[in-house]
């Protein structure tokens, strides 16, 4: 833990926010699998990759991917094997896209958010295709690519609306 | 990577193009299969990767095999639908009612695909990508 820490912040500090981003990211994660009753088949809103970002942006990158990781063993726990599987994939997809983006780029919030948002979807395929030994499940791509450009916009507007707010918690930050 | 934050834009005047290419995806995507698809003759049914079985779309009835378990599949009208998976999610469920060559419902849980092939069994690699 000490190695990923960012110099500056103390140690109960970090322990606190990253206590209070993780469960951000769980609520967050139970609203999408409430959303995702009333959305198409396979299709849910990605809310908690606010936090993800938010992580990216405000505290450093191992932090952000330890938060990924967690977020993969809570649906691990909740939803079982595949989704758990699934969701480390399309996490560390997503992970690396918006990490990339957020710090070589000046590409806006929401196209970071809808960048990452496919990224997941195409990291989830990919774990699908994997498992199934079959790489038809690409054929949900089109419909995904679609809903990742409703669910990055709103994501990336809350994004921007949040991270005042995340970075007075984190005085550390410069 | 923080000193950015302060001077990134919500959205860019040039992010509208991707995201109208995107938005516009799934419509192509279905308008190009209902323009050149055609209807299924048969649905693969497979786990694993490996074909189990191979149901025709002529014939209405209900169908479960030993290696989907719970599963159960339902023709009707000239089309497939998962009608019964013990998944969690039960997307292959929601994907609805599978009619042309090329249409797939996935159940990952179960590791099961559906895929509708045409008259000659050529035609599924042009069609899905």
């Amino acid at each position: 833990m000490a190695g990923i820490r960012p110099k500056g912040m103390s140690y109960s500090r970090y322990t606190a926010v990253m206590g209070v981003l993780f469960a951000a990211a769980a609520v967050l994660n139970m609203l999408d699998s409430a959303f995702s009753a009333f959305l198409p088949a396979g299709i849910r809103a990605g809310l908690s990759n606010i936090v993800i970002m938010t992580a990216i942006l405000g505290i450093n990158l191992p932090s952000a991917f330890l938060l990924t990781l967690l977020k993969a063993i809570l649906v691990l726990v909740t939803r079982g094997f595949t989704a758990g599987v699934m969701s480390f994939c399309g996490g560390t997809a997503a992970f690396a896209v918006t990490a990339l983006l957020f710090g070589k780029t000046k590409a806006s919030y929401i196209m970071v958010s809808i960048s990452g948002a496919i990224s997941h979807s195409l990291g989830q395929l990919a774990a699908a295709a994997f498992l199934l030994e079959n790489v038809s499940v690409f054929a949900y791509f089109a419909v995904l690519a679609a809903s990742s450009v409703v669910t990055g916009i709103c994501t990336g507007a809350a994004l921007k609306a949040v991270m005042p707010m995340v970075m007075k918690m984190i005085p550390a930050n410069k | 990577m923080n000193n950015n934050s302060g001077e990134r834009k919500l959205l860019g005047p040039l992010d509208i193009i991707p995201i109208v290419i995107l938005l516009a995806a799934p419509i192509i995507y279905f308008l190009a299969g209902a323009a050149s698809g055609k209807d299924g003759a048969y649905a693969e049914i497979s786990r694993d990767g490996e074909v189990i079985a191979a149901v025709s779309l002529g014939t209405d009835g209900v169908y479960s095999f030993p290696q989907t378990g719970e599963m159960e599949f339902t023709v009707s009208e000239g089309g497939i639908t998962v009608s019964k998976s013990n998944c969690p999610d039960k997307i292959c469920m929601g994907t609805g009612k599978l009619c042309r060559a090329g249409d797939t419902a996935v159940c990952v849980p179960n590791r099961v695909v559906v895929t509708v092939c045409g008259e000659n069994a050529g035609d599924v690699d042009g069609v899905v990508r």
